[in-house]
């Protein structure tokens, strides 16, 4: 079912975890808020859940207001049909798999046959069918993902609601459970919320990322939009995008390097100031003097750092006369440069983005 | 139990909602207050009340208890009690008591707690057994045993000495005899807290001082004593603290040899005819204010943030050889366990089978049918030893049942809520820490007879008193288990459809079963060993196990007093191995 939230604010012992926030998720949409801690994703999600009350704004999840401060409806949790998973899993050890997962249908009083066929539909789903009758305790922590999941999933759950599922799991289980997430979340054609700090883990399983900071939506739009277009240079900061340059424009089509005036780069100067220009590791080629380099526009420089990383290998490059890039070979394209080498460094035509600076602030606060 | 959200039965069809209010409507509701209305409510009665009624008769002239707000006119006279000299000599030998008690205690236990953690003393596991076993023995038993040992007249080790021709050298009815005491029983506290300090500890930190080229001495001194050294003070205070506030010590071995106290001094003010209860609760007030100092102090020392670093896995220690000194440190451990244990067990014995009330010299122990089971056997039997036992049991458990209710509850609204007023809860939890025993006892005989509710003369009221005295031990070891559940566990019940209460009851409550059990059990063997709380509470009809011991006592059946406390002892270590299994299976 969609949700709505508007004009949602949520309060702390004085502080604003999330201020004036709307935001809809669609039927069926798998919707990724993504952001640093603190930046009141988890509370945005919690007020959805019910386990957080707002101090202003409303909740509609289908039809149905679930909180709204104006007119003081406050439906509880345990009536919002929502599942939720949680970073801790929250399996219960006490009990087996099989009484964790059949848990909401207790609630429910669902009947003991149609619960059974239910709950071992549901573990089905996530493969445990075999360790029903186990107890929580003795599970990994994959497997206790999978139960949790699976006791979210039994009780047809309005919106499913994701807390940083796989953060606790290493990292080929967590690709894993990742793919089989997003597959479930397709099939059952689910609407969830799913909150993460991890942009790889936001692409890979969003319909649309929701990126926020200090309590605000800055962006939203499907992942390819976030990558190829984000809003600003924290946004670009936090994507990864491991070059970004503060610069001045100097005609239509290019900016100068505001530390190293002996630079420009080809981009599309905005208008707006102070602006910064990025350029992705991925989008800068590096390539030995000797060997031919591609089209775009190039600088020659000299390699700091070389780290051989199987499919790729990522460098660190001085400019001359410029800052040190970050830059990513694919391992095939060329031979591993070393240290102390000089090379071309040539930017992909039409990579480098001007984007607004909002950082400035930040760093003159914490200066 | 107030849950973190509200709970409002919602209109069946969603109503035309108007644009949002700009400003957030900050109503309190009923399903938020009403838990921490009755907890206060609660607490206020059994804590607060004593208080007001102290203080009100400390600083007024009217004797009579008789209502909640008369108490006659203001007045400063009552504390020219502190002007006779009984007075000032009871607050000087209470602080000359107490340090002494502390030092005595401190020097004790540190140095068990260093052998048995970190060094490689004979039969380091013993020691460890020797360092907290005479928790076992509550310290108006250990008093009474000192009595029968080293009574200047007739004490067995006076009589001992007779017998190989030397006169009677030890009288424990002193200043001396009364440190000495004090401090052996209570040389377990240090003990567990420098020998958790101690083993606890990092060793990684050690380790980094031997890496860095300290020797063994240099890396003791350097970083191993200034880590456990808040350990060391705190218990120090704390120590301190329950000696100056102890009764049944000051009363069994100092009121004889002329040492009055502050508690004793309550007590006898109370026992006066008539009672001087404003002197006494002018007395009680000094009292609690010296306490309320010691005890933020030492509260403020185990905060500390050199405390912090003491934590760790207590993964393997590093042993100090002790080459030449290993039995002779452990034959410290030895004389320690002899003089806290061994001897005043002995000592209980022979008085409690001995068929004659006066023993003149020790030979007279060794006739035929100078000892007999018989008057064990006279006790056992009795209607009397049974109706105690009864009484003792039926308050033990009572107190423990609602003592673990309402700390669960407090720990729950402290730590699972965002109600108002929950940090206030706390403090007021942990307000008896400070208020001695005697004081709080005084203070509910006060409460109970103003209060317009029939319970005075019941067991109801020592259980009230016993669970007032111990709320702050059971709501520590409560909220520490409840802080270490993950919330989620319970958020998660709720999520799947089940209301705060049901989740409580499925998932947290039977998650902390073990936290909550051991809790019932500490309650339970506090409060068995309790006297000071109840004097001023029981009749002859509500008589416990230690009050019968303390009267029998007092009314100088030396031998039946002996009687009762071995089988107090019994009762009292049952329960401590109880304990002891559920908190191994709590670390398991």
């Amino acid at each position: 079912m969609k949700v709505t939230i508007e004009n949602l604010t949520l309060c702390y012992e004085g502080n604003t975890v999330v201020r004036d926030l709307d935001l809809e998720v669609a039927d069926g949409e798998s919707l990724v808020l993504l952001g640093q801690s603190g930046c009141g994703k988890t509370s945005t999600m919690r007020c959805v859940a019910g386990l957080e009350t707002p101090s202003i704004g409303r909740i509609t999840i289908g039809d149905r207001v679930v909180h709204d401060s104006a007119t003081g409806r406050v439906v509880p949790p345990h009536k919002r049909n929502v599942g939720m998973v949680f970073q801790s899993y929250a399996v219960w050890p006490h009990r087996t798999v099989f009484e964790n997962v059949a848990f909401s249908l207790r609630m429910q009083k669902v009947g003991k046959a149609e619960t059974r066929q239910r709950v071992l539909d549901a573990l089905d789903l996530v493969g445990l069918r075999e360790l029903a009758d186990r107890g929580a305790s003795l599970l990994s922590g994959g497997q206790m993902q999978r139960v949790a999941l699976a006791r979210s999933l039994v009780m047809r759950p309005s919106v499913l609601l994701l807390d940083e599922p796989l953060s606790n799991l290493d990292a080929r289980l967590r690709e894993r459970l990742r793919m089989e997430l997003r597959e479930l979340q397709l099939r059952l054609a689910l609407t969830t919320v799913y909150v993460t700090h991890d942009q790889a883990e936001a692409f890979a399983l969003a319909d649309r990322i929701a990126l926020m900071q200090k309590g605000r939506i800055v962006q939203i739009g499907t992942p390819e939009q976030i990558y190829k277009n984000p809003v600003c240079a924290s946004v670009a900061d936090f994507l990864g995008v491991g070059n970004i340059f503060s610069c001045t424009p100097r005609q239509r089509s290019a900016v100068q390097l505001s530390d190293y005036p002996g630079v420009t780069v080809v981009a599309d100067a905005g208008t707006a100031e102070p602006v910064v220009v990025c350029l992705r590791p991925e989008d800068l080629l590096v390539s030995g003097l000797d060997e031919p380099h591609p089209d775009g526009q190039s600088w020659t420089g000299r390699v700091e750092v070389a780290s051989y990383q199987g499919a790729s290998i990522r460098y660190r490059v001085t400019i001359d006369e410029g800052p040190e890039v970050e830059a990513i070979a694919t391992g095939r394209a060329s031979r591993v440069l070393g240290i102390g080498e000089r090379a071309f460094i040539t930017a992909r035509p039409g990579a480098a983005q001007v984007l607004p600076d909002d950082r400035v602030t930040e760093s003159m606060v914490t200066a | 139990m107030s849950a973190p959200t509200t709970d409002r039965p919602a209109p069946s069809a969603p109503s035309p909602v108007p644009k949002p209010s700009p400003a957030p409507r900050t109503r309190i509701k009923p399903r938020r207050w009403i838990p921490v209305a009755l907890q206060l409510a609660v607490l206020t009665v059994i804590v607060l009340c004593p208080m007001y009624f102290i203080v009100m008769g400390a600083f007024t002239d009217n004797a009579e208890r008789e209502s909640l707000f008369d108490f006659g006119n203001f007045t400063l006279d009552n504390f020219t009690v502190f002007g006779s000299a009984t007075a000032r000599s009871a607050l000087i030998s209470s602080a000359v008591v107490g340090v002494g008690a502390s030092v005595v205690a401190l020097a004790i236990g540190c140095l068990l707690a260093f052998l048995a953690a970190r060094t490689d003393v004979s039969g380091r596991k013993f020691v460890y057994g020797i360092g907290i076993a005479p928790l076992f023995l509550p310290a108006l038993v250990g008093a009474l045993a000192w009595a029968l040992l080293a009574g200047p007249a007739t004490g067995y080790l006076n009589l001992a000495l007779n017998a190989i021709g030397l006169p009677n050298l030890i009288d424990v009815y002193s200043f001396g005899g009364m440190i000495f005491v004090l401090g052996l029983y209570y040389a377990p506290y240090p003990f567990l807290m420098v020998h958790s300090a101690l083993s606890l500890m990092n060793p990684d930190l050690e380790d980094a001082a031997s890496l860095h080229g300290a020797k063994l001495s240099q890396m003791l001194r350097k970083v191993t004593f200034p880590l456990v050294m808040p350990a060391v003070i705190g218990s120090g205070i704390l120590v301190f603290a329950l000696t100056v506030e102890n009764f049944p010590v000051a009363q069994v071995i100092g009121v004889p040899g002329g040492v009055d106290t502050l508690p004793t001094l309550i007590y006898r003010l109370m026992n006066a005819s008539p009672a001087r209860s404003n002197d006494a609760a002018a007395v009680a007030v000094v009292l609690t204010v010296l306490l309320v100092v010691v005890i933020g102090i030492q509260q403020k020392a185990m905060n500390s943030k050199d405390y912090t670093t003491v934590t760790g896995k207590g993964v393997r220690a590093r042993l100090v050889p002790l080459r030449g000194w290993r039995i002779p440190a452990a034959a410290f451990a030895w004389l320690y366990f002899a003089l806290a244990v061994l001897l005043p067990v002995a000592a209980l014995v022979l008085a409690a089978l001995q068929t004659s009330p006066y023993v003149a010299n020790i030979g007279q122990l060794l006739r035929p049918g100078s000892l007999s089971l018989w008057g064990m056997g006279e006790t056992l039997q009795s209607n009397e030893f049974h109706q105690v036992v009864i009484n003792s049991v039926i308050v033990g458990v009572a107190t423990a049942a609602i003592g673990t209710a309402l700390c669960f509850a407090l720990a729950y609204t402290r730590y699972r809520t965002k109600a108002p007023g929950r940090k206030l809860l706390e403090y007021i939890a942990m307000l008896p820490l400070a208020v001695p025993a005697i004081v709080l006892g005084l203070g509910l005989l006060w409460t109970w007879l103003a209060l317009p509710i029939p319970i005075y003369g019941t067991l109801a009221v020592l259980v009230i008193a016993f669970v007032a005295v111990f709320i702050p031990q059971g709501y520590r070891g409560v909220s520490a288990s409840i802080v270490q559940l993950d919330k989620d566990l319970e958020d998660s019940a709720v999520m799947l459809g089940a209301r705060r209460h049901r989740a409580i009851t499925f998932v947290t409550a039977p998650l902390l079963r073990v936290g909550l059990s051991s809790t019932f059990l500490l309650l339970m063997m506090l409060s068995m060993r309790e006297l000071t709380a109840a004097l001023f509470l029981f009749t002859s009809d509500t008589r416990l196990l230690s009050i019968a011991i303390f009267d029998a006592y007092d009314n100088g059946s030396f031998q039946s007093a002996a009687e009762l406390s071995l089988l107090y002892c019994v009762v009292i270590a049952i329960l401590a191995v109880l304990a002891r299994r559920l908190g191994s299976k709590e670390i398991s």
